[in-house]
């Protein structure tokens, strides 16, 4: 088991509040990610259900018992750190046993637990060695390994990919759900990148400044993100946010504004009525538009992104800059004019003061 | 082509200062062992002969016979190491807890601690002697060792290593199961062992060199350090230098092997401390 | 005196009150949880070396400021005489005399260290061929013991000593170091210089490398030269160090006592009496322990006036 409950989870620094009011449950065996930017309190967060911080206010339960007076070593839980901490005198071998010895198992059981755990992840050749004598991947493991070991409820995962080239961050962020599809325990997984994010995740928690903002699995809060904040943070390039008034006309009602006319279908504009005439930011994904002479947003081009798969165009449409995802084969010239039809099921529309998603 | 000159010029002078330099510092420490090997009228012979045609080894004996040094070493090796266990034990200690936690009016304790370099034993000397004999201590070895037992600079030292121990290590420590002091013993003690070395080092060199508490403490002639019965015999017999300087050697053997035994491990210390606020 | 340590019994009542004092001091309002658990345990690691201190530094301190107040001398019990003893030191001209014995002594061997022990470090911070052994030469000294300086500079200063020898190669007379006026002090000051150098060397060289190699490479390639750099760069990155070794050469250079006491006694004509000498001789071999004690609280009232002064440059110099 390893179902984890905060409630109203609050933690102030002096004048700061590093997270306010958090209300999340954690289901056994599920992977969670808190994604946020730096200070928006996820880290924080994971360290207070680690015990390595202390609670200002709430409550954290580990399957129905409250741990906000339990010591880290009595809750079960196991952490990777984003720089591993391994410690630098000790061996491989001795670095995964720690936590063991320090429970006083049995020597047998401790050599049984390691080998495997060094099985599992294919380090059964570094055990003898010294962690500064560990590549960073070698490094990560080990300190994946130490936590296996333990066998806890619940793993927890401080941006454990940060310190890690591109390349190798790809790779590991592959095997780590390998592994948690193999250990099926409860984890909660700190990061700032989206991508880590989206591809992990079973669901998605979004922070900032220590108020979660949505949660959700990773389509759903990339298709229905709960505001501004969320829309603007999760994608890459990020979604597109134009300043336009809503306008009724013959029945319909579209968004209009610099460059730019859309029309929205009748059961996607409920979340508008009775803001006719009103200011809205429109939102929309680059990937959410397509290249037709019909097309409701006029833009000039101005950088042409090729990455490959894709052209990236990055527009001027009535002053404001927009980035639109085109197919390889077009081509394109520098200040061509162009017109975009985004897809009429993908258009957002946020309210400029709150930030609330309208549609 | 002169400035190449210029600087080949520049480069063989510094050569020069570092030869010249090293000179100066050791050449005393030279003339003391070639005094401690030569009868006592070669040693003022001119010119200097750094080596003696015939070598004086009974120069050793002869001077140990003067006064009871047999006890003078033990008790300097006695008060040398308790002393330096004391601070190794206690500095280190206060220095983790003055580098990784948080506790009220930590920086007050680490503020006092520090003002006590305004405080040696040269200037409290007269109350310190009188709260150890209030403790009943003068004339014993608890009374040499105790006052001296935990000095400033080595709290200091320890916090600045310890400082730069990750965080981390220690809350993973904390997760794995250690107790608070476990975390000491296992984590810091093992990661901090430069400054540890430089730590013992120079509390060995202090003590194993201390004069004056014992001067003052220590009354009675079982009691005297190395120091105490050196400047004694020189007292009586100040003439016989080849026989001074031959005790002077024996007094250097034991820092100079500390010191070989440490130095690595001193000069990272030091290093490492890096003054860093 | 006496009754202030380890006399009397503890009340239960008054324990427990201590008790809330300490956790009210240390924990604040803190909760019984891991954290206030760690306030404590960090509390804890630093309390044998703060109860060791105040026995044997601020409660000595105190003894001093009260008894400087008295007339003692061991035997009979004190008598309380006001301030008669700063009276006593004001109108005794050796006691004049020690302070500015101990004020030169302090500047004559603390001043040329810094710039000495300066230079070593750069020396021993450049590339070149054996550097290892070279420092190992040069920080030798640092293990050697005071008496073992003593005896031999007592030695080396000899009128047929080892430094005469050297200065008659230069055509000067043999000169009796010790026993004249003019020259024991210096003499002296020029054996602490040398024996504080390779210390404070080490220090420095440890800040020296402390300092980023980017540094130089972006003064160098701003155009700056060697001496610009040691200016621009250098000085100001290793100001903390340089800080650092100023307060602690002096409060070490103020500390000597065992130099005078077996190669000068003190002499001649008490050119050599540092005030810790004087202290001693106050205290231990005229048992004038209230003449003493406040000549240590002079003592200490100018180190602490010397260190408030340095810690404002300090602050002035940017760094805390």
């Amino acid at each position: 088991m390893g179902e984890v409950l905060l409630e109203d989870l609050t933690k102030d620094f002096g004048e700061v509040v590093a997270v306010k009011e958090v209300n999340l449950t954690i289901h056994d065996g599920e992977f969670v990610v808190l994604l946020g930017p730096s200070g928006c309190g996820k880290t924080t967060t994971l360290r207070m259900i680690a015990g390595l911080e202390e609670i200002t206010s709430g409550r954290i339960l580990l399957d129905g018992r409250v741990l906000n007076d339990v010591h880290p070593r009595d809750r079960d839980i196991a952490m990777v750190f984003q720089n591993y901490a391994l410690y630098p005198h000790m061996s491989v071998y001795k670095n995964m046993a720690f936590g063991l010895k320090m429970r006083k198992v049995d020597k047998g059981e401790i050599d049984r637990r390691v080998k495997s755990a060094a099985g599992i992840l294919g380090i059964e050749t570094l055990l003898g060695r010294y962690p500064g004598k560990l590549s960073g991947g070698q490094r990560q493991r080990v300190a994946l390994g130490r936590a296996i070991v333990r066998d806890p409820r619940v793993f927890l995962f401080d941006e454990p990919l940060s310190n890690l080239d591109a390349k190798l961050r790809v790779q590991t962020r592959v095997e780590l759900l390998k592994l948690h599809q193999h250990l099926a325990a409860t984890s909660v997984y700190v990061t700032h990148d989206q991508v880590e994010a989206m591809t992990m995740g079973d669901r998605i928690v979004v922070m900032h400044e220590g108020v979660i903002q949505q949660v959700g699995p990773p389509m759903e809060v990339y298709q229905n993100p709960a505001n501004q904040f969320v829309a603007g943070f999760i994608g890459s390039p990020a979604m597109n946010f134009l300043s336009a008034t809503v306008r009724a006309e013959e029945g319909r009602i579209f968004l209009e504004g610099a460059g730019f006319r859309v029309p929205l279908p009748a059961e996607r504009s409920g979340g508008l009525e009775g803001r006719e005439g009103g200011e809205v930011v429109f939102g929309i994904r680059p990937e959410d538009m397509r290249l037709d002479a019909e097309g409701g947003i006029d833009g000039t081009v101005e950088i042409i992104e090729p990455v490959g798969s894709d052209i990236f165009l990055d527009l001027s449409v009535g002053g404001a800059s927009l980035t639109a995802r085109v197919e390889s084969s077009v081509r394109m010239s520098q200040g061509e004019r162009v017109r975009l039809r985004p897809d009429p099921a993908r258009v957002h529309a946020f309210d400029p003061a709150t930030g609330a998603t309208l549609i | 082509m002169r400035r190449k000159t210029m600087l080949r010029l520049g480069g063989a002078l510094i050569s020069l200062l570092t030869v010249g330099g090293v000179v100066v510092m050791l050449l005393p420490y030279f003339w003391m062992v070639s005094s401690s090997i030569k009868t006592g009228i070669e040693v003022f012979d001119l010119p200097i002969k750094w080596i003696p045609d015939e070598i004086q080894w009974v120069n050793y004996p002869n001077a140990l016979s003067k006064g009871a040094f047999g006890v003078y070493f033990y008790n300097s090796f006695v008060v040398a190491f308790a002393v330096m266990a004391g601070n190794l034990v206690f500095c280190t200690l206060a220095g983790y807890g003055l580098a990784k936690f948080r506790f009220r009016h930590r920086e007050l304790c680490f503020r006092l601690i520090l003002s006590t370099l305004m405080l040696p034993l040269e200037i409290v000397l007269v109350p310190t002697f009188l709260v150890v004999r209030e403790l009943g201590l003068v004339n014993t070895y608890g009374g040499l060792i105790a006052p001296l037992a935990v000095d400033a600079f080595g709290v200091f030292l320890m916090r600045q290593s310890i400082r730069d121990i990750p965080d981390s290590l220690i809350e993973a420590a904390r997760m794995d199961g250690c107790s608070e002091f476990g975390i000491f013993w296992r984590i810091i003690l093992p990661n901090c062992k430069p400054a540890l070395g430089a730590l013992a080092l120079l509390a060995f060199r202090d003590n194993w060199d201390q004069f004056l508490w014992p001067f003052i403490v220590a009354t009675t002639d079982d009691l005297k350090t190395f120091p105490l019965g050196l400047a004694q015999m020189e007292g009586i017999d100040s003439a016989a230098y080849h026989e001074i300087m031959a005790l002077a050697v024996l007094g250097m053997i034991p820092a100079a092997f500390i010191f070989l035994f440490f130095q690595r491990a001193f000069v990272r210390g030091i290093t490492l401390t890096g003054l860093k606020e | 005196m006496g009754r202030e340590i380890g006399a009397g019994r503890a009340s239960p009542s008054m324990i427990r009150r201590s008790a809330s004092l300490l956790r009210r001091w240390v924990a604040g309002g803190g909760k019984r949880s891991l954290h206030s658990h760690l306030r404590w345990a960090g509390f804890f690691f630093v309390l044998p070396a703060l109860i060791h201190l105040v026995i044997f530094k601020f409660y000595p301190m105190l003894q001093a400021l009260r008894l400087s107040f008295f007339r003692y001398d061991l035997m009979s019990p004190p008598v309380f005489t006001g301030l008669e003893n700063y009276k006593l030191l004001w109108e005794n001209p050796l006691f004049h005399q020690s302070f500015w014995v101990s004020v030169k002594y302090m500047f004559g061997v603390s001043i040329p260290e810094w710039f000495f022990a300066l230079g070593l470090a750069l020396l021993l911070n450049r590339r070149m061929p054996g550097r290892a052994v070279i420092r190992l030469a040069y920080f030798f000294p640092i293990a050697m013991s005071q008496i073992v300086v003593a005896m031999v500079w007592k030695f080396m200063y000899h009128p047929f000593g080892l430094v005469n020898t050297i200065l008659e190669t230069f055509g000067v007379g043999r000169i009796n170091w010790l026993s004249m006026e003019e020259s024991a002090l210096p003499a002296l000051i020029a054996i602490g210089i040398w024996r504080g150098i390779p210390l404070f060397g080490v220090i420095y060289l440890a800040g020296l490398q402390a300092i980023p190699k980017e540094y130089h490479e972006a003064a160098i390639i701003d155009g700056a030269g060697v001496f610009q750099r040691f200016f621009y760069v250098t000085v100001p990155l290793l100001l903390p160090t340089i800080m650092f070794v100023m307060v602690l050469s002096l409060l070490s250079a103020v500390k000597v006592f065992l130099n005078p006491l077996v190669m000068t006694e003190g002499g001649p004509n008490g050119t050599t009496r540092v005030l810790p000498y004087f202290i001693y001789e106050t205290g231990f071999a005229f048992f004038r322990m209230g003449e003493a004690a406040a000549a240590s609280m002079v003592l200490f009232v100018f180190l602490f006036g010397l260190t408030l002064i340095q810690l404002r440059l300090l602050r002035r110099g940017g760094v805390e």
